[in-house]
């Protein structure tokens, strides 16, 4: 949880603002004793006044390990958190609820939403016997109408930010950012310092602003792809529209395609069960290592390809290329659900298999029989989900509902809201729209800088 | 110039507490029909159960505080909330969620430090001193 306060403290352990203030007033001081990195202070010295830093308070919530964790206890905790940062913001902007409170005329609740302060800022009498009788604070900052580009590039660099959206891993730089000299400020505090974590790069005169350990991957991913190029080895990515069993049913085809094959199979989700010494299952990326350095040269399979983004998937390519053993694979294959990352803290950057696979027709495994199973209303399925039309369901939105089944239970019954439209007819539709709209699946990813184009 | 007067609705005797989403005993009707009117409302009721208000003099003299919330606030927090989540196997019951977050989350947090001691920032002079020890001591 990310709190908008006051803090004097630039980072964890300092003990002096980065003005090197020193001095404070204790009976404006505040503090969250906790295991967060950061107390909230209020501010210490003048040039720190009305100044908004973030304080992390993701550490002072104290939980149990994930797996002793309830749906329930995750809900209700979000809430108190949420709770919590309300109510520190009102301590901290205190006007905000002192306007609130308008007994005589009543507050309209827009007036509520910024520029409260700024009103005070004509106020002609003493200043001072207001501050110290009422609770305004008249350092606020907001967002007027000339900031307009700086918060616009504030919510992108949040969106980047957010472990929560694995998707947002790069950005266009507006171009409307030259008008306003804040937000070329932090766009240079963010992309040209060291400890700004962001970097700018060019794809056919347009700038991006990616975080710099995508890059990283990015680039470690595509250099592995190239190398695997010079050993004439093409790995393939599926991407299709399916359940799991659909997925595990094409992954014991490939491998019982090729009789007498060594197969290494990257499987996290524990389903594919061989009882065959020619095939090695790993879970994780440590078995799947230890596999490839007891084993001869092998066809390797990867599975569950859509839940991977760059850091997983350059690790996982990697270790194909043989960096470490000069043992590389003989062909390699991942594979994949059309599908949004469905993992509680996914990877950042996924799924970037849809990327690789973007010319792959995710309906050619769908016959007549696979949509009769997915519209049928007499299958026992334990799962079900009503489908809103465009906009409030997209394909990968269905997709995703498809993909949550596991691996032994049947096709989940999915209907529509509208039942005189046929879900095959709106899904087939929302394909046709997609591909005439962007032209293949993927869209702008960081191995783009690392092609030629 | 015409001076300015503003003439506050009688709303009854100040100050006023509004401790944990409850009004203390002396508001009188009047003042809490003219919260509950006002878009104050909402936003106390989102700070629930963290917040504590003293209105001192209206209008402006109003003091937001954070209050550490009792065991009985985080259970009626918890029925509040819990009955919308779903729940699962982990879940026992929502009296012992309360519990668990009233000893492991609430109790943890402390907001509002003892004001009358001054804050000491450990300095430069401070290190060398205990260097110079550490050395004299081999």
């Amino acid at each position: 949880m990310i709190f908008q306060g006051y803090t004097a403290l630039a980072q964890a352990g300092a003990t002096k603002c980065v003005h090197a203030g020193t001095s404070s007033d204790p009976s404006k001081f505040i503090y969250v004793l906790t295991r967060s990195k950061d107390p909230v202070w209020t501010p210490l010295c003048l040039c720190c006044l009305g100044k908004r830093h973030e304080i992390d308070l993701s550490g002072v919530f104290r939980r149990p390990i994930p797996t002793r964790r309830g749906r329930r206890h995750e809900y209700v905790t979000a809430q108190l958190e949420a709770a919590l940062s309300r109510t520190l913001s009102l301590c901290f902007e205190p006007s905000r609820g002192v306007h609130a409170l308008n007994v005589k005329k009543g507050t309209p609740r827009h007036y509520l939403n910024g520029a409260v302060d700024q009103e005070m800022l004509g106020f002609g009498g003493d200043q001072a016997a207001v501050r110290s009788s009422g609770a305004f604070n008249l350092k606020v900052q907001h967002t007027r109408a000339g900031l307009l580009p700086l918060a616009k590039l504030e919510e992108k660099f949040a969106k980047l930010e957010d472990p929560y959206r694995p998707k947002d891993v790069m950005f266009a730089v507006p171009d409307d950012i030259n008008e306003c000299p804040e937000a070329v400020a932090l766009l240079r505090a963010k992309c040209h310092a060291d400890e700004g974590g962001f970097r700018i790069r060019k794809i056919k005169n347009q700038k991006w602003v990616v975080a710099v350990d995508i890059l990283h991957y990015a680039r470690r991913l595509v250099k592995s792809l190239k190398d695997l190029k010079k050993l004439n080895i093409a790995p393939t990515f599926d991407v299709s529209f399916g359940t799991q069993s659909q997925l595990y049913k094409r992954a014991d085809d490939m491998i019982k395609s090729k009789k007498k094959a060594a197969w290494i199979v990257y499987d996290a989700g524990n389903a594919l069960r061989y009882n065959s010494d020619r095939v090695t299952v790993a879970q994780n990326i440590t078995q799947f290592s230890g596999a490839f350095l007891r084993s001869k040269s092998a066809h390797v399979l990867v599975l569950h390809g859509d839940q991977f983004g760059h850091r997983g998937l350059s690790a996982i390519f990697d270790l194909i290329n043989g960096y470490y053993r000069n043992k590389p694979a003989q062909s390699v294959h991942v594979m994949g659900l059309y599908s949004a990352p469905r993992l509680d803290r996914p990877e950042k950057g996924a799924p970037v298999i849809n990327f690789f696979g973007r010319k792959s027709d995710i309906f050619k495994n769908f016959d007549e029989r696979a949509w009769a199973g997915f519209d049928a209303n007499g299958m026992s399925s334990t799962r079900s989900y009503t489908v809103l039309p465009m906009p409030a369901n997209n394909l990968l939105t269905i997709g995703t509902f498809v993909a949550t089944s596991s691996r032994h239970e049947p096709w989940p019954h999915i209907t529509m809201v509208m039942p005189s439209t046929p879900l095959k007819k709106h899904v087939e539709q929302l394909w046709a729209c997609a591909i005439s709209k962007y032209g293949t699946l993927g869209a702008p990813d960081p191995c783009d800088f690392f092609f030629r184009h | 110039m015409k001076a300015v007067v503003f003439n506050p609705p009688r709303l009854g005797d100040m100050p006023v507490e509004l401790n944990g989403g409850r009004l203390s005993p002396n508001a009188s009707p009047a003042f809490s029909a003219a919260l509950k009117a006002s878009e104050l409302d909402p936003i106390q009721a989102g700070c629930f159960p963290w917040l504590h208000v003293t209105f001192s003099d209206l209008p402006d003299n109003v003091r937001f505080s954070h209050r550490s919330p009792t065991l009985e606030d985080v259970r009626k927090f918890v029925f509040i909330h819990g009955l919308a989540a779903e729940s699962c196997p982990n879940d026992t019951s929502m009296s012992a969620l309360a519990d668990y977050l009233f000893t492991n989350v609430v109790q943890k947090v402390f907001v509002g430090g003892d004001k009358k001691k001054p804050i000491a920032y450990p300095c430069v002079g401070y290190f060398v001193v205990v260097f110079c020890l550490f050395v004299s001591v081999f």
